[in-house]
């Protein structure tokens, strides 16, 4: 594999997951809030949920969304199976529960006194949980790094969706996966410490970050 | 007046308030018992921070719990709770004061700080006032965030052990401070204390706890 291609495959790698992840914070930090807002015995029950999707295996997950998106299922005429797209889809749902659960018990069950601080100086409840959410904004940021570390870590849903097609949707998990079974371990390895090298720094960078504030 | 009528609060299983029934007048109030008796929780149930399990919250006759959420924030706005060891938002100690009124839609931070300076010249934390509010002691916390419920205007002003981290000097011009207001504007204090220190110059009713419930109430009613 030319040097192009490999750099080629962890630039498509980043954009995948990083728009993945970009996804799936737009959908979430809406019901964040709104759990937050609500609190009690429904934001407890939710955030059980939240936690018990996390454990999903992605080849489950992959396989269901599979079903939905080939030619003969519900959303089969979206015609994006084997796609970018049907990945990044694919990852922002997979990572979805986590950004929900992390951020939703950080901030709940680790920020009370700020909660009552808001309460306290008139903030609806609405008002105090987008404060949590800005208060906290760091250790949002953490629960982002490990989403994404999920996302550009994981093999089924990239494999199941995107096909691993060169040049089109082949990604480090997928290429390394293929890489292995070749026999081309040197290639698989090289890609491996590729993929530690983007997930790693940004981890210790974050958790640093997050200690100091 | 906070009309406190039979409030039971729980964790879980533990019963920390025991049906207690007390108002909260004009002037200020101590409310004295030892440690763990439930005064923290008290007041929070007073400020509508905590809902109780059973019983009335009634402020100037309106029952929180049993009003529309609008309704209700309303009402909460007149009463501000300020903790033993206040928390802080990332930031100035400014920008923890701005926060409360742009809760109220006051956005002008100029227009904040003529509010709070003669306020902050009093407690004498002027100076504090750019500082990092991660960066203050316990005694220097208590005074600001003294400071930033006072600005709000507040009908009621619940405090929390107010004067244990205070230094002697602090002591005297915050109690200065509590007795203006309570004077001049006319604020309701309450003032948790597990001691009894006496705001100078004005005579309290003491409502004592123990144990999660109420013991005495002097003068009696
Ligand atoms: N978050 C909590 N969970 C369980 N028990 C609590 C919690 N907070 C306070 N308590 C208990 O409630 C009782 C009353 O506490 P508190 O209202 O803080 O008393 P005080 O302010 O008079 O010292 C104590 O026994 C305390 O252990
Ligand atoms: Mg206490």
């Amino acid at each position: 594999m030319p040097y192009q291609e490999v750099a080629t495959i962890i630039a498509r790698s980043i954009m995948v997951s990083g728009l993945a992840t970009l996804l799936a914070l737009a959908w979430s930090i809406p019901v964040i809030v709104k759990l937050l807002a609500t609190g009690g015995r429904v934001a407890k029950i939710a955030l059980d949920v939240a936690g018990t999707l996390t454990g999903i295996p992605t080849v489950v997950l992959g396989l269901l969304l599979y079903f939905l998106l080939s030619r003969g299922g519900p959303l089969g005429f979206l015609g994006i199976l084997y796609s970018p797209l049907a990945m990044i889809l694919g990852q922002a749902l997979l990572i979805t529960p986590y950004i929900i659960y992390l951020a939703v018990s950080n901030l709940m069950e680790g920020r009370r006194n700020i909660w009552e601080l808001a309460l306290s100086l008139g903030a609806s409840k609405t008002q105090a949980a987008l404060t949590l959410l800005q208060d906290g904004v760091y250790s949002l940021a953490s629960v982002v790094v490990v989403a994404f570390n999920r996302a550009v870590g994981e093999l089924g849903i990239a494999l199941m969706l995107g096909g691993n097609i060169k040049g089109f949707t082949r990604v480090m998990t997928t290429a390394i996966a293929l890489e292995v079974s070749k026999g081309e371990y040197e290639l698989a390895l090289t890609l491996g410490g590729a993929l530690l090298a983007i997930v790693l720094p940004i981890s210790i960078a974050i958790t640093t970050i997050g200690k100091k504030i | 007046m906070i009309s406190l009528r039979n409030i039971v609060f729980k964790y879980g299983k533990r019963v920390i308030l025991r049906n207690i029934t007390t108002d909260i007048q004009d002037g200020v109030t101590y409310v004295i018992g030892p440690n763990g008796a439930g005064k923290t929780t008290l007041l929070k149930i007073a400020a509508g921070i905590y809902k109780p399990s059973s019983g009335e919250v009634i402020v100037d006759g309106i029952n929180i719990w049993d009003v529309d959420e609008a309704k209700a924030l309303e009402v909460r706005r007149r009463i501000i709770y300020v903790h033993e060891r206040p928390a802080v938002l990332r930031g100035t100690v400014l920008k923890n004061i701005v926060y409360g009124f742009k809760l109220r839609g006051v956005n002008d931070t100029g227009e904040v700080l003529r509010i709070v300076k003669p306020i902050a010249e009093e407690i004498n934390v002027v100076e504090l006032l750019w500082k990092n509010a991660g960066e203050l002691s316990a005694g220097q916390l208590q005074k600001v965030a003294l400071v930033r419920a006072i600005a709000l205007r507040p009908r009621y002003l619940l405090l929390d052990e107010p004067f244990s981290h205070l230094d002697e000097e602090s002591v005297k011009r915050v109690s200065y401070v509590l007795r203006r207001i309570v004077e001049d504007q006319g604020v309701c204090v309450v003032v948790a204390s597990h001691i009894r220190e006496a705001v100078e110059g004005l005579s309290p009713r003491v409502v004592m706890i123990r144990e999660g419930e109420l013991v005495k109430v002097s003068p009696e009613p």
